[in-house]
Formats: C-alpha cells, sequence, structure tokens
C-alpha cells in the first residue's frame, strides 16, 4: 500500500490527507461489502418467490410478492418450535458460558499442575467429528435416561461449546492486567470475588460474544436435535423446518422464509451486543 | 495467584471437566476402540479386525485425496479468515472507519448465522454453469475463457467449496479480533502517534502482538475447523465429481451411513483426532499461549 | 465460594424443573394397551397428516394399541435409522427402502421375518403387485411389506414434440436423433442433473438392463456370487450409450441436482427428461396435457430385455426385537389395505403397490398409463442403487461423474467397477 512511506508533515494537511488515506480502505469495504450484502439481498428476495420462479429467474426480483411464505413457515414449521428452541438454546448459553468462564478463569491465572495438560483437554472437543460421535452418545444419552428429553440435546451442545468458548474467555482474561489483581487481593478479595468482581465485568464483550457463538451454533444446530429427540413436542426450529426438504420435493420459497425467520433473532441478539462494541471516537477504552 | 487453596483452580474447571469427560471424551475413547472392529451402527455383533482398517484407510485413494482437500482448506482458511479477518477487523475499528462502522460490522457478521441449507443454494445459483452469476460477471469482463461449471469440474469443485466456507466464516474470525483490538489499551496507540508512526507500522507494532492471545484461539478454530469440516462439501457437491471434493468428514460420513463400515469411520475419525491434536498441539508450543513475550 | 455453591444448586434446580415436565409418559392408561412405536420418514405435509389420521383410524379400530409416531426425512432418517435399530429400544415398526438398504437390516437380524404372516393371510397379501415383493425378499424370506411402488420413464413435453414435428422415440437412435433437432432448434433436449448421483444410478440400471443378458446380470449383482464378475462386454456398450446423451443434456450436469433439472423440464426450457412417476404429480400442475410418458427406447442390438421397467417399492418393516409382533403385523396389514391404497395415491401422490388402486377415480390418465408401465413390464428391476453392494454402487457413480466431466472413459470406469466386485465378492464369501 503507497500510504506505507507518508509522513505527517504539518496538520494542515491532515484533513486532506485523511480523505485521500481512507479511499483505499473505503474502496476495499464497499467491495467486500457488496459480496456479502448482494447474496444476503438475493436470498431475503427469494424468500418470496415460489419455488419454480426461484430456479426459473433467481436473479430477479419476485413477480409477486409470496408473504405467504412466511406465514406458511410461520404456523407449519417454526411457531410450535420456538419455544423450544428459546428453552434449548437459553439454557445451553447460560451454562456453557458460565462453566467456560470458570473454566478459563482457572486455567489463565492460575498456576498449578497439570494445568498445560488440561488445556490441551479442553481442545479436545474442537476436534471430534460429531457424525462419528452419535453412536457412543446415543448410547450415553439412554443410559443416563435424559433420552427424548431437552437435556439430550442441551448436555451434548454444552460440551462441544465448550472448548472454543473455554478458550475465547480465556485468551481475554489473559489479557487483563496482573496488577488489578493484586491490588483486589489486597483489599481482601478472594478469588470468587476477583472472578466476579474484576474479570466478569472487565469482558463483558468476549463474554457476550461467547453467548452469540453459542446461540448461534445451538439455533442452527439438527444432527443431534433429530437423533436424541423423537418427540415432535420438543423438536427445535431447525428440526422442524426440516420438513420442507424433501428429495424429491423441496418447497425453497418457504424453507427460505423459515430460515429468514430463525436467522432473526439470533441477527437481534448480535445488534444487540454491538452496543457493547461501540466505543466513542474520543473514548479511551470500554473497559470498567 | 499465591497463597490461595491448591483444589481452587481445579474446582473452577471441574464443571467443564465433568461435561467434556462424558460428552466428548467418552465418544473418543469409544470410537478409538471401534476403529479396530467391523461393524455397523445397526451390528449385533462386532469383529475385531486390528488395524485393518487403518491398513486399508492408508490404502484408500480417497483417504489422500480428502487429506489434500482438508489441507488446501487449512492454508486457504488461515489466509482469508485469519489474516483477511484480521486486518478487516483492523480496518473497522481504524478511526477513519468508526463512525460507519456498525454497519459493515453487522453486515459481514450476517453470513455466519444463516443457514448452511440456504447458503448452499445460493452458492449453486452464483456457480450454475448457465445463469450463474459468477460466470455472468465473467463473461461482463471479457473473460469468457474462465467461465466453467464451478461446482461440477473435479479441478474447481472444492476450490469452489473453500470459497464458500471463507464468505460464511471470515466474519466471524473479524468480529473475534474486533472484540480483541478493542481490549488493546489506546495509550499505546496515541504513543505511537505521537511518534510519528504510520498505520502500517501500528498494525504490525501494536495490534498484531497486542492481539497474540486471540491470534492462537482463532488459528485453532480454523484449523481444527478445517480438518473437521463436513457440511459445506457436503450439501454442496456430496465429495464430487467422483471423489475430487471429498474431504474427510464427508469420508468418514458416507463409510458410516452410506457403506455402513462404522469401524473405518472410526479409523477416519481417530485419523482426523490425531492430526488435530498434533496441530494444536503445535500451536501451543508456536504461540507460547499464556506466557507473556 | 459459597456464592458459587448456591448459584450452582439455583442452576441445577432451574434445569430439573424443566426436565420434568418434558417427559410426559402416556403408557399407564387401560391395562393392556400395546404401545407400538412407528418410525416413518415423512415430517413434511400432506404425508405427515395422512399418517396421523391413518393411525388415528387403526388406534379407534384397535383400542388395545397404541402408536406412537416419530418421523424425519431422508437423510436424517438414514442416520437414525442406523443409530436406533442398533440400540437396546428400536422402533416397533419403521420404513425401508428397499433392496441393499432393507437386506442389509436383515442381514444383521435387525428385521423380523415376515413371511409366515404373508403366507397366512393370502386374502390380504394377495392383493399386492407380487414383483413387488422381491424388493424386500432375501434367501426367500420376506422382510418387508411393500406400501408404495414407483418406476422410471422418459418425460417429454408434446408441445415442443408438436412444434417440432417429432416422432416419440422408440429406439436409442430415435431418441438421439429426437435430440439433435431439439438442440438445432434453440432448446435443451434432455435435462439432466448429476450433482446428487443417485441420478446417474436410474440411467444406468435401465441401460445395463437393455444391454446386459438377464442371467449374467443377476450373477453380477448378487454380491455372494463369486463369478459375476461385471465382465460382460454389455455393460461398457451401457456406459457408452449413457456418453452418447451427453451433448444433448443441458450444461455442467455434475454442478446442478435432480431437482434443478426438474424446474428446466417444468419450465418448458428442456423437452425430455428421465423422472419417478410419482413426479408426475409435480409436473401435471405446470405442463398440463403437454406432458407426455414413454418408456425407455429400446437399444439395437442390446442383449437385455427391452420390455423391462426400472421400478421398486418403498415399504414397511418390523423390528426382530418387537414385543408385539402381532400387533406390529396387524397395523401393516393395515397401512397396506386396498382401502387405504386408493386413498393413498389421492391424498400423498404415492402410487400404492396394492393392485387396483390406481383408477379414474384418483389418479389422471397419465398417472394410469404409468402404473401400467409397471403393471405390463415383463421384468421390473429394482433402482440399481439398491440392486448392488454399496461399493459397487460408488465406484459405478463416482466413475460416471468423471467421465462426464471428461476425465474417465467407459472402460475405466468399469474397471473401477470390476474392482470394487471383486473387493465385495472375497469379502462376502470370507
Amino acid at each position: 500500500m503507497d500510504y506505507q512511506h507518508s509522513i505527517p508533515i504539518s496538520s494542515k494537511f491532515k484533513k486532506q490527507k485523511n480523505v485521500v488515506k481512507g479511499l483505499p480502505i473505503f474502496t476495499i469495504l464497499i467491495v467486500y461489502f457488496v459480496v456479502i450484502a448482494y447474496p444476503l439481498f438475493w436470498m431475503v428476495i427469494n424468500s418470496f418467490k415460489s419455488t419454480p420462479e426461484i430456479f426459473s429467474s433467481s436473479w430477479a426480483l419476485p413477480k409477486e410478492w409470496l408473504f405467504s411464505n412466511y406465514t406458511e413457515a410461520w404456523n407449519t414449521g417454526i411457531s410450535g418450535y420456538f419455544v423450544n428452541s428459546l428453552i434449548v438454546t437459553a439454557t445451553t448459553c447460560f451454562i456453557t458460558v458460565l462453566i467456560s468462564a470458570l473454566g478459563a478463569y482457572s486455567l489463565s491465572r492460575f498456576e498449578f499442575k497439570g494445568k498445560n495438560i488440561l488445556l490441551v483437554f479442553c481442545m479436545g472437543g474442537m476436534m471430534l467429528s460429531p457424525q462419528v460421535s452419535l453412536v457412543p452418545l446415543y448410547k450415553l444419552i439412554q443410559l443416563l435416561g435424559i433420552h427424548d428429553t431437552y437435556f439430550a440435546m442441551i448436555f451434548p451442545y454444552v460440551a462441544y461449546r465448550i472448548p472454543i468458548t473455554i478458550l475465547l474467555i480465556r485468551a481475554a482474561f489473559l489479557e487483563v492486567p496482573k496488577e488489578l489483581e493484586e491490588s483486589a487481593f489486597l483489599d481482601g478479595c478472594n478469588t470468587w470475588t476477583i472472578f466476579t468482581k474484576i474479570f466478569v465485568p472487565l469482558n463483558k464483550p468476549i463474554l457476550l460474544t461467547a453467548v452469540v457463538l453459542t446461540a448461534y451454533y445451538t439455533w442452527n444446530e439438527f444432527m443431534f436435535a433429530l437423533i436424541f429427540v423423537d418427540s415432535d413436542a420438543l423438536k427445535t426450529i431447525p428440526a422442524g423446518l426440516m420438513q420442507f426438504r424433501d428429495a424429491l420435493q423441496t418447497n425453497w420459497g418457504v424453507l427460505m422464509a423459515g430460515l429468514m425467520i430463525s436467522a432473526l433473532p439470533i441477527i437481534l441478539l448480535f445488534m444487540f451486543m454491538q452496543k457493547y462494541f461501540i466505543r466513542g471516537l474520543s473514548s479511551g477504552s470500554v473497559k470498567g | 495467584m499465591q497463597n490461595t487453596n491448591k483444589w481452587l483452580p481445579y474446582l473452577y474447571i471441574a464443571p467443564c471437566l465433568v461435561f467434556l469427560a462424558l460428552f466428548v471424551y467418552y465418544p473418543i475413547v469409544e470410537n478409538f476402540f471401534y476403529s479396530f472392529y467391523d461393524f455397523s451402527a445397526f451390528s449385533v455383533e462386532k469383529t475385531f479386525v486390528g488395524f485393518e482398517n487403518f491398513l486399508n484407510l492408508f490404502k484408500d485413494e480417497v483417504f489422500y485425496i480428502a487429506l489434500k482437500n482438508n489441507l488446501w482448506y487449512a492454508v486457504i482458511s488461515i489466509v482469508f479468515q485469519v489474516f483477511g479477518g484480521l486486518i478487516l477487523a483492523a480496518i473497522l475499528e481504524d478511526k477513519l472507519v468508526r463512525l460507519v462502522s456498525g454497519l459493515f460490522r453487522t453486515v459481514f457478521f450476517l453470513p455466519v448465522v444463516i443457514s448452511m441449507t440456504v447458503i448452499a443454494l445460493l452458492f449453486t445459483f452464483v456457480y450454475n454453469p448457465d445463469i450463474g452469476i459468477l460466470n455472468g460477471l465473467l463473461n461482463m469482463l471479457g473473460l469468457e475463457n474462465l467461465t466453467r461449471s464451478w461446482l461440477g469440474e473435479s479441478e474447481t469443485a472444492i476450490f469452489a467449496v473453500i470459497a464458500v466456507s471463507q464468505w460464511q466464516s471470515i466474519g466471524y474470525i473479524m468480529m473475534l479480533f474486533i472484540v480483541a483490538i478493542q481490549n488493546i489499551p489506546q495509550e499505546l496507540y496515541e504513543a505511537a502517534d505521537i511518534d510519528g508512526a504510520s498505520k502500517i507500522r501500528k498494525f504490525f507494532a501494536i495490534t498484531v502482538p497486542q492481539v497474540k492471545e486471540m491470534f492462537f484461539v482463532t488459528t485453532l478454530i480454523t484449523l481444527t475447523g478445517a480438518f473437521t469440516v463436513f457440511n459445506e462439501p457436503y450439501i454442496l457437491t456430496g465429495g464430487g465429481p467422483g471423489n475430487s471434493s471429498e474431504v474427510l468428514g464427508t469420508l468418514l460420513y458416507h463409510s458410516a451411513f452410506g457403506k455402513d463400515q462404522m469401524g473405518y469411520a472410526s479409523a477416519v475419525a481417530t485419523v482426523i483426532l490425531l492430526i488435530t491434536l498434533i496441530v494444536s498441539l503445535v500451536q501451543l508450543k508456536v504461540f507460547k499461549t499464556g506466557k507473556d513475550v | 465460594m459459597k456464592k458459587l455453591l448456591i448459584l450452582s444448586i439455583i442452576s441445577i434446580l432451574f434445569l430439573s424443573s424443566f426436565a420434568g415436565c418434558s417427559k410426559s409418559s402416556s403408557s399407564t392408561n387401560g391395562k393392556d394397551v400395546v404401545e407400538l412405536k412407528f418410525f416413518h420418514r415423512w415430517p413434511n405435509q400432506p404425508k405427515k397428516q395422512y399418517f396421523e389420521k391413518a393411525v388415528k383410524e387403526f388406534e379407534k379400530a384397535h383400542p388395545n394399541i397404541k402408536i406412537k409416531t416419530e418421523a424425519v426425512l431422508n437423510d436424517s432418517y438414514k442416520e437414525k435409522i442406523r443409530v436406533v435399530l442398533g440400540s437396546s429400544t428400536p422402533p416397533d415398526v419403521f420404513f425401508s427402502w428397499s433392496g441393499e438398504f432393507a437386506y442389509n437390516f436383515a442381514r444383521q437380524g435387525q428385521s423380523l421375518d415376515l413371511t409366515n404372516y404373508v403366507n397366512e393371510d393370502k386374502a390380504w397379501s394377495d392383493q399386492i403387485i407380487a414383483s413387488q415383493f422381491n424388493a424386500f425378499t432375501l434367501d426367500s424370506k420376506i422382510y418387508g411389506i411393500p406400501w408404495s411402488t414407483d418406476g422410471k420413464a422418459f418425460f417429454y413435453n408434446k408441445k415442443i414434440f408438436k412444434d417440432l414435428n417429432l416422432e416419440v422415440p422408440t429406439t436409442w437412435s430415435q431418441l438421439i436423433d429426437v435430440s439433435k433437432k431439439i438442440k438445432a432448434a434453440g432448446l435443451t433436449p434432455i435435462t439432466f442433473g448429476s450433482k446428487a448421483p443417485w441420478t446417474i444410478s436410474h440411467y444406468i440400471g435401465t441401460l445395463n438392463q437393455l444391454m446386459v443378458p438377464q442371467d449374467v446380470l443377476d450373477k453380477d449383482y448378487d454380491p455372494k456370487n463369486p463369478e459375476g464378475d461385471f465382465s460382460h462386454p454389455g455393460y461398457v456398450k451401457a456406459l457408452e450409450k449413457f456418453m452418447e446423451l451427453k451433448p444433448y443434456f443441458n450444461k455442467g450436469v455434475n454442478s446442478v441436482d435432480h431437482e434443478y433439472s426438474r424446474e428446466l423440464f417444468n419450465s418448458g426450457k428442456a423437452a425430455i427428461g428421465f423422472f419417478q412417476l410419482a413426479e408426475i404429480g409435480l409436473i401435471e400442475p405446470s405442463l398440463k396435457e403437454n406432458l407426455g410418458v414413454f418408456n425407455v427406447p429400446g437399444v439395437e442390438g442390446g442383449k437385455g430385455n427391452p420390455n423391462s421397467i426400472t421400478a421398486a417399492p418403498e415399504g414397511i418393516m418390523i423390528s426382530s426385537k418387537t414385543k408385539h409382533p402381532k400387533e406390529a403385523m396387524e397395523f401393516v396389514k393395515f397401512l397396506t389395505s386396498k382401502e387405504k391404497g386408493i386413498e393413498q395415491l389421492k391424498e400423498v401422490s404415492e402410487y400404492s403397490a396394492v393392485k387396483g388402486t390406481t383408477t379414474e377415480a384418483n389418479a389422471s390418465k397419465l398417472q394410469q398409463d404409468a402404473i401400467n408401465l409397471i403393471l405390463n413390464a415383463e421384468q421390473t428391476y429394482l433402482w440399481f442403487d439398491t440392486a448392488v453392494d454399496i461399493k459397487i454402487v460408488d465406484a459405478y457413480l463416482n466413475g460416471t461423474q468423471l467421465m462426464l466431466d471428461g476425465k474417465k472413459s467407459p472402460e475405466e470406469v468399469m474397471k473401477d467397477v470390476r474392482a470394487a466386485a471383486k473387493e465385495v465378492k472375497a469379502s462376502a464369501n470370507k
């Protein structure tokens, strides 16, 4: 990049220079924005089409806007499963982030025997292919007597999300200055209060990121959901939406409308969480 | 941390360990034993075959195709997701962009939450040889000779699939870096400004070292993801044409649920596990995570 | 520390509170109520509703039997049925595709031998098209009851044929000829999508039937017969005949799926397609009277039977672990009765495997013609991908995809197939 060698000469030129400097950056951003946004736009407009129209004129605007796709998806695929998804996702997020934060606290702020081995142990879940664990997990779930309950989904989800979550939180915890902790110690805090009073509030962004990432995984997962749960009454949204995908006949318009609706809560969660990213132009730090 | 109960750190991590032991390590151990047997998911009896599954695997040419494709996955994902994601994050955190970065951030992250089912459908239209926009774009640019059936030709199929994964996942890694960058004390940048450092210089001198731990996490996520990937190739090409876009994950799945060779699938899973374990251990060494530089 | 303890107790309480309400047991009402688990693969409408209704009717007629239904779709069904059959609590009654899919369960002793039930109640079993039992018969024992049937034929757009002044082809060379003319007119002659390669297997199975004598096929397809080595020259010819169609397919067949290819046909952009008879119900609404069907034209010089059709059922099996085989069988008989068969076509567009269920009353003219193609064929063949061992299928399908991609020749594909066949037969006779 050519602005690499530029040296600030005087503040008079600074503004002008900023605009010039910004140009390549903005070009990159806008090109990438189009690459991402245009397909997303395609998804939205195609969710209003009938299946034949998706296939025959997939890049055009719908001839007729089929809002009925949305009502159909809601009525047959989503409304009944919404509460299940909510319960499973909320519980999974809560347990995962809580115990991962505790685990990360242990792995990042203590010196103890076997720490590195435990760190590797915690990474294990990222290395196992879930497809091959279906048979042992099914046996285990029957053994625990949680087959066909919410726990048949929640427990495996938690276990499979712990590795990433614990690593993320640990990475953030490691960056917390040691001095903060030491002075808190002198003030009479114990390890638990240091965790709740210093580490958790200081690392809200990463904890919320962990929540979002766990939520999006749980919200979209369907392999475990379909195999470990039998009752229709317990199924989650993606498992419910699968009913629009047949081998010979998929109602793509409705399926896409359903997937749009189901993505919405996660998008909202993300936007809500963004609040914790935003920092003013001048303010120094988000911490505190 | 000094003078605390020595059991405390174990206690804090205990809940995690319980979950992992039951739902991750029990399957891992079972799976390891399964890899020495010949059976299907619904077999009444399992036949012990020793190392036969592994020997067959190492003789299977599809295994090497898959391994090569996973390596491509790993390399390309590191470049685009980790480096690309970091650069994007740095740009969005730049003072120049900060006013509008909220919008960009949201849009860049959106593909992450969209289900693979829709993304796959979308990209079959992007890549479609007749009506696809990719070929359309190439035609518009006068590059007709580059147009092809992207998912349908052995040479391009796996790369077309990998590209979809990049499209979806860069935003994920980007977001992790944004969180990390925001944790960097501003004073460091201010001090550099006084010294008159350029943006590029600040990026390499401050941003990169300061996000070291996140760098470790993101490379780990990306690499383990590259070796366990399943959904994208399975939905987009099913491993075809021929076996040209097969990855270890689809090989495993086809063996387990297509050919009813659960033992063989377990052997594949064991190999995946070993690869990712080695990769992770190497990373632990390289990054010296948890230790101040 | 205390807080941690309290927090964990609270979370455990919170968790167990809704564990309690999710377990709703319903087995305690009535004394000798038998509960059957029924697992099928259609959670989607209209079939979901069809089965719900059928279950209700059955329960009403049999107050001592309660049926718990579960359904997941396709790929998930293939995963889940394998996992649950291997567990200690498999479903009593479950759906199965025909051929190898069902045989595998039978070989592992997971499905109940139903031969006696079929022989005992001739009044019921004789109503089912006899040839359809073949697909569930292994070593002369019947393991499944055919529920629906389906076949494969060429569909064509009558309007395009009329506009271009074309005749329905009755020989392979006529088919090529017709395709040439359609291509010259700027349309796609034959629509095809081989991304999911089972579509390839339908062509191959059909062409093998036309090119290879029956006794050779039987020998080669049998997983245990070591003499069947796929060495007949007809196999290579069959692949060559298939490749003759390639110039007339739409572009990039390996990258499009069957559904896309059907939409090309539906929208009138393509003139011919190779479809399942059940798809008439999906195409007729858009092409209406312009939709025509013809059986695969015979190949000149082919050594197989030209008066044959690929047509196979899907069926219902009973778990060998069931505690209530009689009641389970009762339910299967109910689902495969003539009465249900008639409803079935009307309500869920699946041809019943029961004779005389496709009539003017519940089917279009074309659908009746289609079912007659099956009934009048001298010989029906299983879907190729369920007729031979999966390893042989794999070699065929992967090879053909590469052949379409210009990477392999028919001989090379057959070389792979022979190697796979050798492996399969060696391990079966170990």
